[in-house]
């Protein structure tokens, strides 16, 4: 399979569930806000995006199988530059709301702040070609 | 790792994106291996060096040569 349409099987993917993800968080909230399901019935319903969530990580997965070395060496650093700010940001804040009163920070943020700084990070390690042809 | 990409390929009047096509990666991979941003795998290497038709040595220097 060529880059090119790996890169185009997985944004044909990535940007619909990314919808799909959102609208059902949504959704959820709304649900739970208006007391529509009992608690039971909303830790059911989660499994939904939940598994939208884990579809777009083996998306991202079989990318990376696809596409060609230098570009996989710069997804691997993206996905690496993504965990370690999740991480930063867990560790650093976690001490902060154990020992500072800090406001709490929902962990549900960490999924959509590791693909945002993975995203920046993919672009930010993306070449700019020097030397055309 | 240094190499002679561009002067292999400008010897045959090959673009980057020619030389991508023969070895099945990307554009931007070509770049980057030519301009020495990346060193690309051994087996990556031999193709490049079997596309040309001449050894690996005669494309890629580690400058720990004799």
């Amino acid at each position: 399979m060529t880059n090119e349409k790996a890169t185009r099987r997985y944004l044909g993917f990535i940007i619909p569930a990314t919808i799909l993800f959102v609208g059902a968080s949504f959704a959820l909230k709304t649900a739970d806000n208006a007391a529509m399901l009992p608690p039971p019935a909303l830790y059911a319903v989660s499994i939904v995006p939940v598994g939208i969530m884990l579809s777009m990580f083996w998306a991202h997965w079989r990318y990376m199988t696809e596409i060609d070395e230098f570009l996989r060496f710069i997804q691997v650093k993206g996905a690496f530059t993504g965990l370690i700010i999740v991480m930063t940001i867990a560790s650093g804040w976690g001490w902060l709301e154990f020992y500072a009163d800090a406001p709490r920070l929902s962990i549900f943020w960490l999924n959509p702040i590791y693909w945002i700084a993975y995203s920046v990070a993919v672009l930010w390690f993306t070449p700019r070609d020097r030397a055309a042809t | 790792m240094k190499n002679k990409i561009k002067q292999l390929r400008g010897e045959r009047g090959w673009s980057q994106a020619v030389l991508a096509e023969k070895l099945d990666v990307s554009r931007q991979s070509v770049n980057a291996i030519e301009t020495g941003r990346y060193d690309p795998s051994l087996p990556l290497a031999f193709r490049i060096a079997r596309i040309f038709g001449v050894p690996i040595e005669a494309v890629f220097d580690d400058g720990d040569g004799a």
